[in-house]
């Protein structure tokens, strides 16, 4: 599977690329340093992330799985790898929404869980069905999962396997908003630009580091570097002009 | 005449720190200093059972006064506006380490830094028609005084990245639902219920000094 990018005026769109499924293949799926290039791009406002096709991604590709698990250190290796990318797009100082329709299943899941927000279209279907096949969600989703839903949910869906439609999801905390799945795109782009499209770059990736520390800091350095980001930006939007 | 922008009332075993620059009750400088000072050197050493926070009229406040603040800034460049923000901003935080209850009751329009002294304290009681909002990112600025850091632990990272970049209102209902705020009363229950929280967070923790918020 391997991530198409592209750059829509201030929108990034990063494009889940191995159809019809976009099974990952391998856990590392991308470079490090190309995604994180994108995602610090000065001209974007904000990043959408979708699959190829119909499906957003329906997890890892078993066969590869299978080979990869011949070697329990590379294998933790490679999903070490992987869950990087996954923190990149966490920690990426502008909004990133996964748009999610069809399959988003597993590591695909987990993707989507990385993400700040998630849109479902109506025929999204969501899950980890790794309990199914003695495994358990590897990239991450276990913790993922508890931010935006319940731990019951976290559990409930971790153990049993179910999956669940775009708005059973929505019901259960785990994406921000449902669509029909034709007004999918439109209704992620008008989510995003409402966040995003009225401000200079600056003020919104202050706000995201901002928030990113209040869970990667202590809450006494969090605050110290809010202070010093609003410094900087009472500077910028309200001094003399440089 | 000089009176103050915050006042400080006992009422038996509560103390009520009252933002009394009605109707906007905004944190200007004369607040800040007045917070500030009440802050470090006077709630820490009060004996009571804990504090609520509100302001006098029908809001508690509505911000920051951006004029003042545009003032400040574009004054000469000398590190004294640094030094400003920066003490107003500790003055906030000052509140979150008070070693009792501090429960803030918000009425009315509570906006911007307003709503950061509130984030500051323990609790939070709205009234049904509060309406509260981080609007910073409207001139282009970004919640200085805790709003990021404590509003993520509240009501999650998305919906505060949500908030914060749309700086939008927030009804109580709503606010109650995600985190916001943790009980929401009528008008006139509003004091009460707020002493009452005080009263029943003492008597769970038994004089226990509580931890910094």
């Amino acid at each position: 599977m391997k991530l198409i990018y592209a750059k829509d005026k201030n929108i990034g769109w990063i494009t889940l690329s191995n159809p019809p499924s976009n099974a990952l293949v391998h856990p590392a799926f991308e470079d490090l340093r190309t995604l994180k290039l994108f995602c610090a791009d000065p001209d974007l406002l904000g990043i959408i992330i979708k699959g190829d096709g119909r499906h957003f991604c329906s997890g890892a590709d078993l066969e590869s799985l299978e080979a990869l698990k011949k070697d329990p250190e590379i294998f933790a290796q490679a999903l070490a790898q992987g869950k990087k990318l996954l923190e990149a797009v966490t920690f990426s100082t502008i909004p990133v929404v996964a748009m999610i329709h069809g399959s988003c299943l597993g590591a695909g899941l987990e993707i989507a869980l990385s993400c700040h927000f998630r849109i479902a279209s109506e025929n999204a279907i969501l899950g980890f069905p790794e309990s199914s096949l003695g495994l358990m969600p590897g990239f991450g989703g276990t913790v993922l999962i508890q931010e935006p839903s319940m731990r019951k949910t976290a559990i409930d869906l971790i153990v049993s396997g179910r999956m669940v439609t775009g708005p059973e999801a929505f019901l259960l905390g785990i994406v921000d908003r449902t669509a029909p799945t034709f007004d999918l795109q439109e209704i992620a782009q008008s989510f995003l630009n409402s966040m995003v499209a009225k401000h200079p770059p600056r003020v919104i990736r202050a706000i995201m580091e901002s928030i990113h520390n209040a869970r990667r800091l202590s809450q006494k350095e969090a605050l110290k570097r809010e202070a010093s980001l609003f410094l900087d930006l009472v500077k910028q939007s309200l001094g003399e002009n440089p | 005449m000089n009176t103050s922008s915050i006042l400080l009332e006992q009422n038996n075993d509560i103390a009520h720190l009252i933002l009394d620059r009605p109707p906007k009750n905004e944190t200007d400088s004369h607040l800040f200093e007045e917070l500030s000072r009440l802050a470090n050197q006077v709630l820490p050493k009060l004996r009571v059972s804990g504090i609520i926070c509100y302001g006098r009229g029908r809001h508690f406040s509505s911000g920051a006064n951006v004029a003042e603040l545009k003032k400040r800034v574009q004054g000469p460049p000398d590190k004294s506006s640094t030094e400003y923000l920066l003490h107003n901003i500790s003055a906030i935080h000052a509140l979150a380490d008070l070693p009792y209850p501090v429960v803030a009751a918000i009425g009315g329009c509570c906006l911007g830094s307003g709503l950061e002294l509130a984030l500051a304290c323990n609790y939070r009681i709205a009234t049904k028609n509060a309406v509260m909002a981080l609007p910073e990112t409207q001139i282009g600025l970004m919640p200085g005084c805790g709003g990021t850091v404590r509003m993520s632990k509240l009501v999650g990272y998305s919906k505060a990245i949500e908030l914060i970049l749309t700086g939008k209102s927030l009804l109580a209902d709503e606010a109650l639902k995600i985190g916001l705020v943790d009980m929401v009363v009528s008008r006139k229950e509003l004091l009460s219920a707020a002493e009452k929280l005080v009263r029943k967070i003492r008597l769970y923790t038994n004089g226990i000094e509580i931890g910094s918020n």
